[in-house]
């Protein structure tokens, strides 16, 4: 049950009757009569628990953008149910409107639409909905809560998907689908072909030039090209441990992980690379396997959305063992953690030596601009030690990107918008090389 | 996108209907009317009774006077144990068969009940008066403060002389004034006309004024001649009233603030609470309950730096704060110097000293040796650094990289 202000206000005229008669009488007597309305209103709204509701809510949507929710309320009372709907949705869901009105008329049903636009990746959830009818007064209202559980996926948003296309034209310019072909870009022998201006003299083939003959005399210069290896296998390994949860620039590190995962992913992909994606901290939390070609991306977003990073220590005595059993063969390896602290990555360092053997090893980590900026500002006291801290942070992570090297391995750093990026080139750069 | 759709099924209810709340709040609703009919019966069983004061007629406490009403009552007197003037005004016993005994030590009469007690008794005894009740109704009596001790009559006045002789503890009063036909006895002896009984004749009807409070008490009534004076004094007719006014006696001025407002202000104020309460109602039904949702771990990345900063603050790391700075520095200056990670740093340091033209002992000075004294030397070092950075990086600014060539055609 609940009451209206026009019922507050219909109690509160009771103080007419009052400064008119200056009576104590009417103090309770008016309270009576309003309770009388009240009521009688109350008996003749709609019962809340005779609306059936159905909920459309899609599967899924992408952090930052809207979703539509769409409830259809079927009234089976005669009377007509008029009122409040709440579909009771986590807070970061972020339902608009949170309560609205309805009115249905008796046995009709009616559809209304909420918007999601979920400020939180993960699952968003709703259990229950609340329905308040109001008599036909509007002075008192029935009231019930009913549950109807529903959810919505919130996966990353891919912001970084802005780079994809520049970077898919350097990998054509690579693939040779690019009039200009530069010799020495990959290393997998495609074909031969006529020189054209603008080719590396260095990539002509005198030995074809001399056996082919020119229906149209004269001798025409054939060039080798090139084409990148395909058919490589990508690991990426996202560390979903205790520092993957520290924030940067408001942006956890996982996120900036995932980011920088599906761009890579993206890339890979269409460089015809076959991608597999592993998160794990103690325990693998989420694996994608053996899946190539446009469904990729939505299954890595979908097993990336509802992972948040825990707090304990990565296993990562157990990373050479996953890795094997997802390839046997050679493979570039992304290391997606943070090498701030060598005490906290001597696990990482101490199997590193074991996958360079045979894997190319590539780790990236996310700088904080922060710790940059702090470096420079010499303001005070307070902010010369500041910046000496600083500065003993970023030494912190040189020597560890200098022990990954060490051990064979490769080491991508950026602040959170420039990692992903960062990591795309480093992995178009290899592949130039031939180094997959 | 493929969509999640619920079924239409009646879904399964949240909130419990009136008849399962009522159901389940049987318990608590039968304590509370348990609760309401004890009260109420306790409300009408227990009336207020002056039972507990002082000199009540109807404590047997040591403090109450109850065994001197029940003598009273044996030799015939009737009492009646009135707190209010109405009890008072109704006595059905004649005024001329009429002792009131007042006390009322908080003042709580106005001058006109006092006098109206005056009127409607043919002998008023009052107890310990006030000043303002002397000034109202014995104006030739003071008050002579408290009194301790024993003392004999003194006087003509029966009551007193069959006594003889009393404890006096209480309060003594003295005479003012002369008064023709007054009596006043016990004289505490002091030699300062200190009295503990005055007898005052009104019209052929007498006010009793009475210090000794103790020797009307349970606890003292039987020492000496107290019996004796408080049955002479109080017995003296058929009726006695005993009165003790209340609170509820005293009133509040001649023009209350109660009696200018309107009739329908208090009316008005109580049921804006009842206004309130439902407001309060409206407001503050939830329509349904709190949704409960997990938040992260919000963990600043930069808390280890601070904390450290933090640390070589509190210590006065000086040194080795300079040379985190320092290493950095020259990470910086090698950089710019396309010098290979490699390098040492006097390797670094000739090659900033050849771009910037400084001395190298200097450099030396500034990026190894030298150690800070305080933190304002450690903050001059700090900005030195930086000058020695920007210096660097201003030489290499035109363009002109030719000093740093020579060095790395060295390193290779």
């Amino acid at each position: 049950m609940a009451i209206s202000g026009w019922f507050v206000a219909l109690v509160a005229l009771g103080a007419i009757p009052i400064v008119v008669t200056g009576d104590w009488y009417w103090m309770l007597v008016w309270p009576a009569i309003t309770l009388l309305i009240g009521l009688a209103d109350l008996w003749l709204a709609a019962s809340p628990r005779k609306l059936l509701i159905r909920r459309e809510v899609p599967s899924r949507v992408r952090l930052g953008e809207s979703a539509l929710c769409q409830l259809t309320v079927e009234n089976t009372n005669r009377r007509a149910a008029r009122g409040l709907l709440r579909d009771a949705w986590q807070p970061s869901a972020g339902a608009n409107p949170s309560r609205m009105p309805i009115r249905v008329p008796g046995g009709e049903r009616r559809r209304y639409s909420l918007t999601l636009t979920p400020i939180r990746r993960g699952e968003r959830k709703v259990s229950q909905f609340t329905i308040r009818t109001f008599g036909p007064l509007r002075l008192v209202a029935r009231q019930a809560t009913l549950n109807l559980p529903g959810r919505i996926r919130v996966l990353p948003p891919f912001n970084s998907r802005k780079h994809l296309p520049s970077r898919l034209a350097m990998l054509r310019e690579l693939e040779g689908r690019t009039p200009v072909m530069i010799r020495g870009q990959g290393t997998e022998f495609d074909s031969l072909r006529e020189y054209v201006r603008g080719d590396d003299r260095r990539s002509i083939d005198w030995r074809a030039t001399a056996r082919r003959h020119d229906p149209q005399g004269g001798n025409r210069l054939m060039v080798r090209t090139w084409r990148p290896e395909r058919d490589r296998q990508v690991v990426i390994v996202i560390d979903s441990g205790r520092t993957s949860a520290a924030r940067i620039d408001n942006e956890p590190r996982l996120d900036t992980a995932y980011e920088s995962a599906l761009l890579l992913a993206a890339l890979a992909t269409h460089a015809g690379d076959r991608v597999h994606l592993l998160i794990f901290d103690r325990r693998v939390r989420g694996r994608v396997q053996g899946v190539s070609g446009p469904e990729l991306l939505s299954r890595m977003v979908d097993t990336m959305a509802p992972i948040d990073a825990e707090l304990i220590e990565p296993d990562w005595a157990a990373l050479p063992g996953l890795v094997r059993s997802i390839t046997n063969q050679r493979a570039l390896v992304v290391i997606a953690t943070s090498i701030d602290a060598p005490g906290a990555s001597t696990g990482l360092l101490s199997v590193l030596g074991q996958l360079t053997t045979k894997h190319l090893v590539l780790v990236s980590s996310v700088t904080d601009p922060a710790v940059l900026e702090a470096t420079r500002d010499r303001s005070g006291r307070e902010e010369v030690y500041r910046a000496a801290a600083a500065e003993r942070a970023l030494l912190d992570i040189s020597r560890m990107a200098a022990a990954i090297r060490q051990l064979g391995g490769e080491v991508v750093t950026g602040p959170p918008q420039e990692l992903p990026p960062a990591l795309a080139d480093q992995y178009i750069a290899l592949k130039a090389a031939g180094r997959l | 996108m493929s969509t999640i759709e619920t079924a239409a099924t009646k879904a399964p209810e949240e909130t419990p209907t009136v008849r399962a709340r009522l159901r389940r709040a049987r318990f608590w609703i039968l304590i509370a009317l348990a609760l309401l009919l004890i009260i109420g019966i306790a409300f009408i069983i227990l009336k207020p009774s002056s039972a507990g004061l002082a000199l009540s007629a109807s404590d047997p406490s040591p403090n109450g006077a109850k065994a001197l009403a029940e003598v009273l009552k044996q030799q015939g007197v009737e009492v009646t144990i009135a707190d209010s003037m109405d009890e008072v005004r109704d006595s059905p016993a004649p005024i001329q068969q009429t002792t009131i005994f007042l006390y009322d030590p908080s003042s709580f009469l106005n001058d006109s009940k006092l006098l109206e007690l005056a009127r409607y008794s043919s002998v008023l005894v009052i107890m310990e008066p006030t000043f303002s009740q002397l000034l109202a109704l014995a104006p030739e009596v003071a008050q002579a403060g408290p009194t301790k001790g024993t003392a004999s009559a003194g006087c003509d006045y029966r009551p007193a002389t069959q006594a003889d002789q009393i404890a006096t503890d209480g309060t003594a009063f003295r005479m003012i004034e002369a008064a023709p036909g007054a009596e006043a006895c016990f004289d505490s002896g002091t030699g300062t006309d200190e009295k503990s009984v005055i007898v005052l004749d009104r019209d052929s009807k007498s006010l009793v004024i009475v210090g000794t409070h103790d020797a009307f008490s349970n606890g003292a009534i039987d020492q000496l001649g107290n019996a004796a004076l408080a049955l002479g004094v109080l017995g003296s007719k058929d009726n006695l009233i005993w009165f003790m006014p209340t609170i509820r006696e005293a009133d509040a001025g001649a023009l209350s603030l109660v009696d200018l407002t309107p009739a329908w202000v208090t009316p008005l104020l109580s049921f804006a609470l009842i206004v309130f309460v439902a407001a309060a109602i409206w407001r503050g039904r939830r329509l349904g309950s709190l949704v409960v949702e997990n938040l992260p771990v919000v963990v600043p990345a930069s808390e280890t730096m601070e904390g450290r900063a933090r640390l070589y603050a509190a210590g006065s790391a000086r040194l080795r704060a300079l040379d985190a700075l320092r290493v950095g520095t020259v990470a910086r200056i090698s950089q710019y110097c396309g010098l290979p990670r490699s390098a040492t740093v006097n390797e670094v340091i000739n090659a900033a000293a050849r771009l910037t033209n400084r001395p190298v002992s200097e450099l030396e000075a500034l990026l190894i040796n030298s150690e800070p004294a305080g933190d304002a030397e450690f903050v001059s070092y700090s900005d030195r650094l930086l000058s020695l950075e920007n210096a660097v990086k201003k030489a290499l600014l035109p363009g002109d990289l030719t000093p740093s060539d020579p060095n790395k055609g060295k390193q290779e």
